[in-house]
């Protein structure tokens, strides 16, 4: 039963992902694109990753499409005329899906190391010290960059 | 448990065929955070199933590092829009040494 749930979950999830790409108005496939993202968190919520699905909502479902909205409110011609180029797609959906699926095959049967670590920040800051001060610094480099080419336009 | 393996596939190829089929930036951006969320998806199933909490530490960077990649990338296109009124990201040729064909 639970695993049914779970498949008509999944399904609702993709198609909502599939019709996100393939609406033709733009208001409307940020809206399907936020009602995905939001159904996402329940996965992590599934697995026990509360935290994480708390982020998910707070900065996807929340931050990020806000943002899309806001470039589709400043860029009003940005609706028109949405053209697709289908054959670029096909070699997608031919190729891909069996590569994936072997690929994750591979992955399900390897044997990683079991770990531990119990809380997610001690992981951090045990393992991970190095990767935090380096996104630490892209971001104020990010910040630094638009500040001074915004100090330059204004000028 | 496979279930999720394969969401987290599909939503992969879904991303992929979008980035590859569409013009517009907002697509390609929202076919970019289908991918994100389909690898963050890999790691915490993977995470979970062998009791590490590696993964987990992952998808929560990956998180940030997507939001920040979706303003930069929202910034990068309406300041290309301001200056050139296109809304097509492969018309945009300036750095190319191809004409512009508008």
């Amino acid at each position: 039963m639970k695993d049914i749930l779970l498949s008509l979950f999944s399904s609702i999830v993709l198609l909502s992902a599939i019709f996100s790409l393939e609406e033709k108005k733009l208001l409307y496939s940020v809206a399907l694109f936020s009602a995905f993202l939001t159904l996402f968190s329940v996965y992590y919520f599934y697995l026990g990753v509360e935290f994480l699905g708390v982020v998910q909502l707070l900065v996807y479902a929340g931050g990020v499409t806000v943002l899309m909205l806001f470039s589709l409110m400043l860029a009003p011609e940005v609706d028109e005329k949405l053209s697709i180029d289908r054959r670029r797609g096909l070699l997608s959906l031919l190729v891909l899906p069996p590569i994936m699926y072997w690929a994750t095959r591979l992955g399900s049967r390897s044997n990683f190391p079991l770990l531990d670590t119990k809380d997610i920040s001690r992981n951090i800051s045990d393992h991970y010290v190095l990767v935090l001060l380096i996104s630490l610094l892209i971001v104020s480099v990010i910040i630094s960059i638009s500040s001074i080419l915004g100090g330059e336009k204004e000028k | 448990m496979s279930t999720l393996l394969m969401v987290s596939s599909l939503l992969l190829v879904i991303g992929i065929y979008g980035l590859l089929t569409r013009n517009n930036p907002i697509l390609m951006i929202i076919s970019i955070e289908l991918i994100f969320n389909g690898a963050n998806l890999n790691l915490v199933h993977f995470s979970r199933l062998y009791n590490s909490m590696d993964g987990i530490s992952l998808a929560l960077f990956s998180i940030a590092i997507a939001a920040i990649e979706v303003a930069l990338g929202l910034g990068i296109f309406l300041a290309l829009y301001k200056l050139e009124r296109k809304t097509e990201l492969r018309k945009f040729r300036r750095l190319s040494d191809e004409e512009v064909s508008a």
